[in-house]
């Protein structure tokens, strides 16, 4: 049997079959990424990789300023003589005061980074008597709290009590006053 | 298909563009400031992602300080030299601590405590500017993150650098998230009183935090930003405490969404029972137990959805349907329906959570199949059902029934059913009660010696016994004969309204096995009275009077003289006959001994008459079973009839 064979069409059907073949590829490689979110079909970057805006920098100014004057240069630090500790008055609130159940929770905000201390509760409702307990100082980033008042409702009747939380931290002392609600 | 590619980068620049959003404060929420499943996806970048995002913001630092200082005295350098003795500046993209990279640094620790290095990334940004200051100074970096860092006072010494600030930050926002009791925090979950600013006459609001990535930040920054501050979005306003706001804006101008679509979900991991409460001895997946004995299910589940999970919140529950009650509730359960809460404080995205509790086999034996589900409580149930095939069995004799049904009807065909409460029966008439059980227990329960009977007390003597019963005090046994274990058995009696009248009573019941024990007090309960039968008949010279009744003897027919003056004949459904005399001033119904039936006035003027006298002494007025009002005279002869026979 003789072979036929056409040279003259060889280079052109080698072109039709790379470009099937590419075509292929793009096509299997389209199913492929749109099942697996890859490239073109993946969510778009999350992270903003934009030069910083204009607000973005402005504001970081005011937070660098703001550290800044937070922190008196040491260079300009005037030196002092006074070696014993002067008496301050720290800022303290009640920030939560919720009931469950079977617990009424207690909870305060000092205006500022203690180390240690305690914070001493009392409770009292005319005619009753008064709740107190104690509880130490935690401080944390840019203030301190009360290591929780978790008060038993058997320890409390019912209706309006004077809560004040006093707080004392070496020469560092506040205090705050509210009236709760017991149900 | 030449097309293809074209078509992919123009669709990939599309979707790009529609992910842009533009930040705004306004959508700022205080009590959810960013989700717990956002903040702590710890995954979200590696150190190549947070090198190549630092790199971005500051593409040039000014490390020698050439720049105009922002703060007068020259240049940054110079600056920098006279209040802080330095003169060159490393920005964070740049910056190695102890030969780490800032990026590992915030990687590592983010890794560690499984917090989203985002966040971290955000909180250098807030607190110090970090991330976007092309000259930082070394103070900053000594506080990078704030920690120790007052609103009103000069930095904490001891948490100064980069890598300890970093760390005190991470480790307090995991103890935050895991709900350390160790950790206490000055906000808790729910409503709180939060101020506006440091400065006390700003005010503040009550603010209800909703999860444990508020709650953390706000144990960062105390304060929430008030209405001005929100309105004036990057900017600022009197009164206005910036660190959370900034927080939401930065992390939401360079990261998309703080809150994302939540998404709940678990698998089981293991599901496993025990003999004791140590968890020591397993029990086999095919379940048997006695009745009346404890085991205990330990049961781990993986968080598979983007919400973290907390005690108290994340519970199991009876299921199919939901909030079932279930009948192997025991006393470690939260209540019938609830065997726990998970034993974990907090268990995040991927995390797995643990479920232990005791549950008590019913002395009904059996087989059951317990399903229960998962659900965040007064929130969701998670999609999935677990459940546990238990046979209760014993080798023991159990005598047990399961009451099925108790129903109370009308009639003795049992086709009218009544209400079991608030039943009004007249003296002498009756009601029909049929219950339903089954015999749940292993032995034959003999039809000779398990009756239906009186309870609370036991053995008590009913006075709505009647000839159905085998006594006051013992009624019947079942109409299908012994009940062998599993078979139904079916019990059917009456109860008969006593002579006298009887103030409203709890008729309970119970079943007996004679002489060995009750199989249970409270099979049902009758709720009944017994009122006084109105007469059947109006003889010669008795007097209806306003508000009386003739009842026929079948109950059915009632002939009553109304306050309105009209004598009506009442079917069980409607009024089938009347005189209408309303408001005619009738007043007394007599059957006078001439054989006329005349109703009168007050004053005996007559108002209507049946036009029968002299038809004979010693009639009567009957209301009849079948519907028809009839005077007869002594020899039954009918004198006078409405004709409303038949009708209902």
């Amino acid at each position: 049997m003789k072979l036929r064979t056409n040279n003259k069409k060889t280079p052109k059907k080698f072109l039709l079959i790379a470009l099937a073949i590419i075509a292929g590829l793009t096509l299997v490689y389209g199913v492929f990424a749109f099942q697996t979110k890859a490239w073109p079909f993946s969510p778009a970057s999350t992270v903003n990789l934009n030069p910083t805006s204009s607000e973005e920098k402005s504001t970081g100014e005011e937070i660098k300023s703001d550290s800044v004057n937070n922190n008196t240069p040491p260079n300009k630090a005037t030196p002092s003589n006074d070696i014993s500790p002067s008496a301050a008055s720290a800022s303290v609130l009640f920030s939560a005061t919720t009931q469950d159940n079977t617990t009424y929770h207690i909870r305060v905000l000092i205006e500022t980074v203690l180390d240690g201390g305690t914070c001493a509760l009392s409770l009292t409702k005319s005619g009753e008597q008064t709740y107190t307990a104690n509880a130490d100082i935690q401080s944390g980033p840019s203030s301190s709290t009360c290591k929780g008042f978790d008060i038993p409702l058997t320890d409390l009747s019912p209706g309006t009590w004077v809560a004040t939380v006093t707080i004392t931290s070496g020469s560092t002392t506040g205090t705050a006053t509210k009236d709760i609600t017991v149900q | 298909m030449k097309f293809t590619l074209p078509f992919l980068v123009l669709f990939a620049v599309v979707a790009g563009l529609l992910n842009a959003q533009p930040a705004s404060a306004t959508s700022f929420n205080p009590g959810r400031i960013i989700d717990d499943g956002v903040f702590t996806e710890a995954t979200s970048m590696g150190v190549g992602d947070i090198q190549q995002f630092l790199n971005s913001k500051v593409p040039v630092c000014d490390t020698n300080g050439t720049q105009t200082s922002e703060y007068g005295g020259g240049t940054r350098a110079q600056w920098g030299q006279a209040n802080y003795g330095q003169s060159t500046f490393t920005c964070l993209k740049d910056y190695s601590e102890n030969g780490k990279s800032s990026a590992q640094i915030i990687y590592d620790t983010a890794q560690q405590y499984g917090i989203n290095p985002k966040v971290m990334l955000v909180l250098l940004q807030k607190e110090q500017s970090l991330v976007t200051d092309t000259w930082p100074l070394n103070i900053q970096y000594r506080s990078a993150t704030g920690y120790g860092c007052p609103d009103t006072a000069v930095c904490d010494s001891q948490y100064y650098g980069l890598t300890n600030q970093v760390t005190w930050a991470a480790k307090m926002f995991r103890a935050i998230i895991n709900d350390s009791p160790t950790w206490y925090t000055p906000y808790v979950l729910g409503d709180n009183y939060i101020r506006y600013s440091p400065d006390a006459s700003c005010g503040g609001s009550t603010v209800t935090i909703a999860n444990r990535a508020t709650q953390a930040l706000y144990n960062y920054t105390p304060y929430q930003p008030n209405a001005a501050a929100i309105a004036a979005g990057w900017g600022s306003a009197p009164c206005g405490a910036y660190g959370n706001r900034n927080f939401y804006l930065y992390y939401t101008n360079w990261f998309g969404s703080t809150t994302g679509t939540p998404s709940y979900g678990y698998s089981v991991v293991s599901r496993d029972v025990y003999s004791d409460a140590t968890l020591q001895t397993k029990l086999p997946n095919l379940l048997t137990v006695e009745p009346d004995s404890s085991f205990y299910v330990k049961l781990v589940i993986r968080n598979t959805g983007n919400q973290v999970w907390y005690k108290n919140s994340l519970n199991i529950g009876g299921d199919a349907p939901q909030n079932r009650a279930s009948l192997f509730a025991s006393d470690t359960w939260l209540n019938a329906a609830r065997p726990a809460t998970i034993n974990e404080a907090s268990v995040s995205e991927g995390g797995s959570g643990t479920f232990t509790f005791k549950m008590t086999a019913p002395k009904e034996l059996g087989d059951y199949s317990e399903q229960f589900g998962v659900l965040i409580e007064g929130n969701r149930w998670l999609s999935g059902t677990l459940t546990i095939p238990i046979t209760v069995a014993s080798s023991s004799p159990v005598y047990y029934v399961k009451p099925l049904s108790f129903d109370a009807y009308s009639d003795a065909t049992l086709t009218t059913k009544i209400n079991l409460t608030g039943i009004s029966k007249y003296t002498g008439s009756k009601i029909y009660i049929k219950a339903v059980l089954k015999n749940t227990g292993n032995q034959m329960l003999p039809v000779s010696v398990t009756k239906i009977a009186p309870t609370n007390p036991l053995n008590r003597s009913s006075i709505y016994a009647d000839s159905s019963w085998a006594n006051s005090a013992r009624i019947v046994g079942a109409k299908e004969g012994d009940l062998a274990p599993g078979a139904t058995g079916t019990y059917i009696y009456s109860m008969t309204a006593p002579s006298a009248p009887q103030a409203m009573s709890q008729e309970q019941f119970g079943v007996v096995l004679e002489g060995q024990q009750w199989l249970t007090e409270n099979l049902g309960t009758v709720s009944i009275q017994t009122l006084q039968r109105p007469p059947s008949e109006l003889v010669e010279n008795q007097t209806l009077k306003i508000g009386d009744s003739l009842l026929s003897y079948d109950e059915r027919f009632r002939l009553v003289l109304q306050g309105d003056g009209n004598l009506v004949l009442y079917s069980p459904y409607r009024a089938v006959w009347s005189t209408q005399t309303q408001g005619k001033g009738g007043a007394r119904l007599v059957m006078q001994n001439d054989g006329n039936l005349v109703l009168y006035r007050a004053d005996w003027t007559p108002v209507w008459s049946s036009n029968t006298a002299k038809r004979g002494g010693g009639s009567k007025l009957i209301p009849q079973t079948d519907g028809n009002l009839v005077t007869y005279t002594p020899s039954w002869s009918p004198t006078w009839w409405t004709g409303t026979n038949g009708q209902q």
